[in-house]
């Protein structure tokens, strides 16, 4: 049975919603060159959304625009690239390094940004929960002081 | 003018100080009183002559007008019912900067980050209230003390009184060569406050109050916040009160205190 098509042969390709004009003129001009993938597009709003279907290895791969846009999702942690498994996700960039070998360091780094910024997320939530905690506690006693003085 | 007099010979002794030391260290002269990269001792030979200089106007002033030194700061500090103000300030003070300092947080214009060694911040914590009341007590008997009470005595109308006191107040604080000298707005808005409050009270316990309130937040969350900015939002390094919404802050404590605490 053939295709005629061609759509058996194509790779799943999630691409992450263009933060610019730019940015999506280098993302159509790039799958324009690119038969091979089959492009869903993502709202940048529905980062969640696109951050758990590659989780879940719904897709073959995730393009973004440029370095910049990868390294945005990375560090804002929506999708978390340092989750997506290296070997099932293919992340390609509309412009970035052809050859292969640093393409291959990108991922990696991309990879480790994702991670360290997660971590460091982690850590200043708490760090800030508790020192709203303690400001909030400071705060209300100061105001529970006055009222008392006012009324005594 | 006695009080104007002795508070500008503390300047003077300083820079004494200072040249003795550079001179005992080989150093040449500098014209301006500045500790930056002095060796230690300068640096903690200028601080003795600081406070030698503060607690000297806060002896001699009483004597030179021919009261007794703690009959002075005896009605100053009165054993009545204000002691009570001086806790009113405290909280005063520490609700507003509280408060902004938990917007600034919401906002994410502070990171907590505890940037002092475990020792350090516990000693910090742990001398906190006698540094706040000590410090308070000093600068208000000091700027309100003496310099507004001499104001008053004087003959000087309570509204020049408390803009001449509060100025003095915040340009003795940039008699040292300071990083930034734009924050002078934040510690005007400041010495207005701190005099509005001796010149509605008649007495330091509110001022002591505010001011020791102020120390006490300031100090207290020093070692585990980082400031964001940028600098016109929440002020720089000990000088939250120096941004746009501190000053504004301090106006609204001014109105309080005028408002609420005004005895004819």
């Amino acid at each position: 049975m053939t295709d005629p098509t061609g759509t058996a042969n194509r790779m799943k390709f999630a691409v992450r919603g263009p933060r610019t004009a730019s940015e999506r003129e280098q993302l159509e001009a790039y799958l324009k060159t690119h038969d091979d993938i089959d492009a869903e597009w993502f709202e940048l709003r529905d980062d969640e959304e696109l951050g758990t279907a590659l989780k879940e290895g719904l897709y073959r791969g995730c393009l973004f625009a440029d370095l910049d846009a990868a390294m945005d999702a990375a560090v804002a942690g929506r999708i978390r690239l340092d989750e997506i498994g290296a070997d099932t996700v293919d992340l390609r960039m509309a412009r970035g390094p052809s050859d292969a070998s640093g393409m291959t360091s990108i991922r990696l780094a991309l990879r480790s940004a994702a991670r360290t910024a997660a971590a460091r997320r982690q850590a200043e939530t708490g760090r800030q929960t508790i020192a709203g905690m303690v400001l909030s506690a400071v705060l209300l006693a100061a105001i529970a002081g006055l009222l008392l003085i006012r009324r005594g | 003018m006695i009080a104007l007099s002795l508070l500008i010979a503390i300047p003077c002794v300083m820079w004494l100080a200072q040249t003795a030391m550079l001179r005992r260290h080989h150093l040449p002269i500098r014209w301006r009183l500045s500790n930056r990269d002095a060796p230690r001792q300068v640096r903690t030979v200028g601080r003795i002559a600081t406070q030698a200089g503060l607690v000297s106007v806060i002896v001699l002033y009483p004597l030179s007008i021919g009261a007794p030194i703690l009959g002075h700061y005896a009605h100053l500090y009165p054993r009545d019912a204000s002691v009570m103000d001086a806790v009113v300030g405290a909280l005063m003070a520490i609700v507003i900067l509280v408060g902004l300092f938990l917007v600034w947080l919401a906002c994410g214009r502070l990171e907590i980050d505890v940037h002092h060694e475990r020792r350090r911040w516990v000693r910090r914590l742990v001398l906190l209230i006698p540094s706040a009341a000590f410090g308070a007590i000093v600068e208000e008997s000091v700027f309100r003390g003496v310099l507004q009470f001499d104001l008053v005595r004087s003959g000087v109308s309570p509204v020049p009184s408390i803009a001449i006191a509060g100025a003095v107040f915040a340009a003795a604080h940039y008699v040292r060569s300071v990083k930034r000298k734009w924050t002078i707005f934040g510690h005007l808005a400041l010495g207005v406050a701190l005099s509005a409050a001796f010149a509605a009270t008649h007495n330091l316990w509110l001022a002591t109050g505010i001011h020791a309130g102020g120390i006490l937040v300031i100090l207290g969350a020093r070692p585990f916040i980082r400031y964001r900015g940028p600098a016109w939002l929440t002020g720089e390094s000990i000088f939250p009160f120096a941004g746009v919404p501190g000053v504004f802050g301090l106006a609204m404590l001014t109105m309080i205190v005028i408002m609420r605490f005004w005895r004819p």
